[in-house]
Parts: structure tokens; C-alpha cells; sequence
């Protein structure tokens, strides 16, 4: 995105381009697809499953950060980018531009979770419950189960960017701090507190977990995580089906 | 012995594990829609010698073809219509090449898809394109939808076409996954101990959809309940100490005094 950021000496080379909207959302696509690609590749080739895998992407995480954290890496340092001006000529302080990127979000939200819908009813989708089910009997069948994976997981990675390419310029600022295991932890019991193994499970979660941190750091800030934490033990302890679970089953637990 | 007219060949296989012989020149054949149980006491070499046929396990020294039946029909159009075989060296192809040559096993312990319906479970079974992007704009064609419909019928789970997988009782997952094999059209069906933990009806329903099997498939059962070898096989074979120990009907085996000696009168 064009913000009209100054520095103080010439960009290094990987900014290059991203003077162009068209270049910086295809970016948008492009780069988590391909970083989620190569690093998906290595784990799943070498059959990492479960725990291990998400322990991995963590790891792979944390070093990001620390690595980002260096003020020579060119992303700005431990103080990130922040004091955008404007977006393709809109100032962003202003309510319209405000209002169009809320709109845009919501149209984000309801075309990744259409595509999330189409994607879980295909066949693809019944393979993937086939793969959680039973991964080595699916691979038995002729499936190329690391395929599957690799497919979804760069799908949710572009997901994720889309995500985070409208979270920066509503909320000003972009850090290394960002990266911190603290931020997938929330993603995680958003979804355990909507309902896993639904998809409006977690946006119903994510609603509500990010409605009582507004309000929770606004009114108690110190409370905050100590409320996520019990929040995510109550959750998993008394409704392992999250609140979806609390709506009379449909009989179809997709 | 040739390879005409057989669908599996073996001959002279043997297979060793840190000196023990797993399979001691074991030479075995089986005629095509033949339904034939293999018999023996543990460690006779029953699991070993279906690890060797699938592609698990590869064997020290010996020969192992598959026979797979082509209808020159089919291959170059009007002719006398008569079957031709071609053998097929399994110890030069890997497992998922083998189940794609037309060899499917069934192992002891069932293993569905428990979330998915029992319809699911044998469209995901069916042949066709397993790719992610085959398979994500992938529609149910009518041959599909027919082949499920003919596979409920033969395992009789006609009934419980919706149900998910984990209701089924042991019996019915068992018959699914026998279902699922089938999607898959083999010629030769591998079934390892199909009846243990079952209930005598249910033995006795297993039973019918094995027999029924037969003639259009081969099949192989390995299984150490008498009646029920009694009540499916024509021909069986006894492996002791990875050797056929004897081979004929139930009655002859049963009263070899070599049988008795090893296996039956314990």
C-alpha cells in the first residue's frame, strides 16, 4: 500500500515497487503464500504432524520477530512503521476512509468465509475430515495427503495476509511485537470460545473475545490477560464445543 | 506350476528377520474367483506373506507375480474373447502401485472415516483423481453414484447410507472397509481376520458377503476360527513355519495328521 511513509535513506531493495497499490496487494498474496509454500513443504515432506507442527510454526515465528526486531533488517526496527498519512490518496484519519475500510473488512470477512464453506463441502473438504480422521488410511486410499495440507495451510496463509494488510491501516501501527506467540494463542481461543470445527464458530469467537478485550484493557487493563488465560481454561473445561455448542445441534457437524 | 491361469503366484519366497525365517520357500498359488483361507498358528508367516504381496515387506529371495485377468475384448475390439494373462512381478512395484494393479487388503483392525457418512466414506474409496484441485471442483458423477449404490447393496448398508461413521457398530465398520476395498475394484481382496470380536450373527453375515465376493473377485482370508473357515472356504491352506503345510478341503486338512499335529489338535 502507498502510505506515505519517510525515510531517511534510500529503501533497501525489497521495498521496491511497493510505491504501487496493484504491486503491494498482489504482495499481499503473494508473500505469505510463498513464505506458508516453502516452509509447509519442508514440515509436511517430512510427515511433522500435530503439536509438533504447531510447535514448529512457532518456533519459525519467534525467530521472525527477533530477526525483525533488528534495526538493520530494513523493516524499521522494534518500532515498526507507523504514522500513515494516507491510502491512494484518502487520508486514513479521516471517517469516510475509516468507514470504507470497515466495509472492506466485512466484504473480506464474508468472501473468506464463502470460500473457507466451498472449500470444507468439496470433495477436497471431505478428504481433509478423512485426513483428521484417519491420516495413514487416507494416504492408503491413493491420497497425496501432503499435498492436501500444503494447499490448505499457503489458503489460510493468504488468508492471514489479507488480515493483516487491513488490520494496519485502521489501527495506525505494525511491530515486530506483532509477531509475539501470544497473538496465535488468542487466534486459538477465539476459535476454541466460538466452537471448533465450525467456521462461524470462529468468527462468532473472535467477535466476542475481541469485544471483552476493547472493553477489559480499556476498563481493567491488567486484568486483560489474566482474563484470556481463564477464559481459555473455563472454555476448554465446560464447553469443549465453545458457544456454538451452547445452540441446539443441527445434527450436522460440519 | 505356471503363472497361466493364476492370479497369485508365489513361488519359493523367503523371508528372514535377524535369522528367524519368517517364509521358508513358501510356494503358493491361487486360481482366479477362487475363495481360499489361509490358516496357521501365530508365527506361521500369514501377516509376513501379505506384507510380501502388497509391497510391505521385500523377500530375501523367490518370486511373487500377480495374474491379472485382460479381456482381449476390451484390449483390441471383436476377437474370440478369450482371457489372457499377464503377470505382474510385485517385488518390482512399490505398495501404492500394487493397490493400483488391482490388489486390496483389508486389515485386522477396522478403520473408517468417523466423521464422515457411510456414503462419504465409500465415494472418497471410489475410484478417480485424488489431487486437491481434482477433487475441489470434483462432482459426484452417476457411475459414481451407482457403484455406491451397488456396494450398499452387496455390504448391505443400504440403511445407513447417512450415518456417521463412528455409530457403526464393530460389524458394520468391518463391512464398510470391506465396502471401501471394493470401490476400488480389485481383483484380488486380501482380508485379514475379518470375523475377530464379531457376534455370531454378525460372523454369519460376513460370511454370505465373503462368498458373495467370490467368482467376480478373488479373495484370500487369513482367519483362525474353524467354523467360519468351514462355512466360507472350498480350498485352504495351512503355513507352519512359513511353509505350506498342507492344502485341500476343510475335511482333508482337518483330519492330516500333520495338521492335527501342529495346529488343530492343540
Amino acid at each position: 500500500m502507498s502510505f506515505g511513509v519517510v525515510w531517511p535513506t534510500a529503501l533497501p531493495w525489497f521495498w521496491y515497487g511497493f510505491n504501487h497499490f496493484l504491486f503491494a496487494l498482489a504482495m499481499m498474496v503473494l508473500a505469505p503464500a510463498v513464505l506458508a509454500a516453502v516452509f509447509g513443504w519442508f514440515a509436511f515432506r517430512s510427515r511433522v504432524t500435530g503439536v509438533y507442527f504447531s510447535i514448529i510454526t512457532q518456533a519459525l515465528t519467534y525467530a521472525l520477530m527477533l530477526a525483525f526486531f533488528r534495526n538493520d533488517m530494513g523493516f524499521g526496527g522494534n518500532n515498526g512503521f507507523t504514522d500513515f498519512k494516507d491510502i491512494l490518496g484518502f487520508d486514513l484519519h479521516s471517517d469516510s476512509t475509516r468507514v470504507v475500510l470497515l466495509v472492506l473488512t466485512a466484504a473480506a470477512l464474508a468472501a473468506s468465509y464463502l470460500a473457507c464453506r466451498a472449500i470444507v463441502a468439496s470433495r477436497a473438504g471431505r478428504v481433509m475430515r478423512a485426513i483428521r480422521d484417519a491420516e495413514s488410511r487416507t494416504r492408503f486410499l491413493g491420497y497425496p495427503v501432503e499435498s492436501f495440507k500444503l494447499w490448505v495451510f499457503v489458503f489460510s496463509a493468504v488468508i492471514a495476509g489479507l488480515a493483516g494488510a487491513l488490520y494496519v491501516p485502521q489501527i495506525g501501527i505494525i511491530n515486530p511485537s506483532e509477531f509475539a506467540p501470544i497473538n496465535s494463542i488468542e487466534v486459538v481461543i477465539w476459535v476454541a470460545v466460538g466452537g471448533r470445527g465450525t467456521l462461524y464458530g470462529a468468527v462468532a469467537g473472535a467477535v466476542l473475545v475481541n469485544y471483552a478485550k476493547t472493553y477489559l484493557t480499556g476498563a481493567f487493563p491488567e486484568v486483560w490477560l489474566y482474563a484470556l488465560g481463564a477464559l481459555f481454561v473455563l472454555v476448554t473445561l465446560f464447553l469443549p464445543r465453545g458457544i456454538i455448542g451452547l445452540v441446539p445441534a443441527r445434527g450436522n457437524d460440519k | 506350476m505356471s503363472i497361466r491361469d493364476k492370479v497369485l503366484y508365489l513361488d519359493k519366497l523367503t523371508v528372514s528377520f535377524d535369522g528367524f525365517k519368517a517364509l521358508n520357500d513358501l510356494t503358493l498359488c491361487v486360481e482366479p474367483g477362487e475363495m481360499r483361507c489361509i490358516i496357521g498358528p501365530n508365527g506361521a508367516g500369514k501377516t509376513t506373506m501379505m506384507d510380501v504381496i502388497t509391497g510391505k515387506t521385500r523377500p530375501d529371495s523367490g518370486t511373487a507375480r500377480f495374474g491379472r485377468r485382460v479381456d482381449l475384448l476390451e484390449l483390441s475390439g471383436p476377437g474370440d474373447g478369450a482371457d489372457f494373462w499377464q503377470g505382474l512381478d510385485l517385488l518390482k512395484l512399490s505398495e501404492p502401485e500394487i493397490a493400483k494393479a488391482g490388489i486390496g487388503r483389508k486389515f485386522q483392525k477396522p478403520t473408517v472415516f468417523e466423521h464422515l457418512t457411510v456414503f462419504e466414506n465409500l465415494e472418497l474409496a471410489s475410484a478417480g483423481d485424488r489431487s486437491f484441485l481434482k477433487t475441489l471442483l470434483a462432482r459426484t458423477t452417476a457411475a459414481q453414484q451407482k457403484r455406491v449404490d451397488e456396494v450398499l447393496d452387496i455390504t448391505g448398508l443400504g440403511g445407513l447410507r447417512g450415518a456417521r461413521g463412528r455409530i457403526l457398530s464393530h460389524g458394520q465398520k468391518q463391512w464398510l472397509e470391506i465396502g471401501m476395498l471394493l470401490m476400488q475394484e480389485p481383483e484380488l481382496l486380501l482380508v485379514d481376520e475379518p470375523v475377530a470380536g464379531m457376534t455370531p450373527p454378525e460372523i454369519e453375515r460376513t460370511a454370505r458377503l465373503l462368498r458373495s465376493l467370490a467368482g467376480e473377485h478373488t479373495v484370500v482370508v487369513v482367519e483362525h476360527d474353524m467354523d467360519f473357515v468351514r462355512s466360507i472356504a472350498r480350498r485352504v491352506t495351512v503355513l507352519h513355519e512359513g511353509r505350506v503345510l498342507a492344502e485341500g478341503d476343510m475335511d482333508q486338512v482337518q483330519n492330516d495328521p500333520r495338521v492335527i499335529d501342529v495346529y488343530l489338535g492343540v
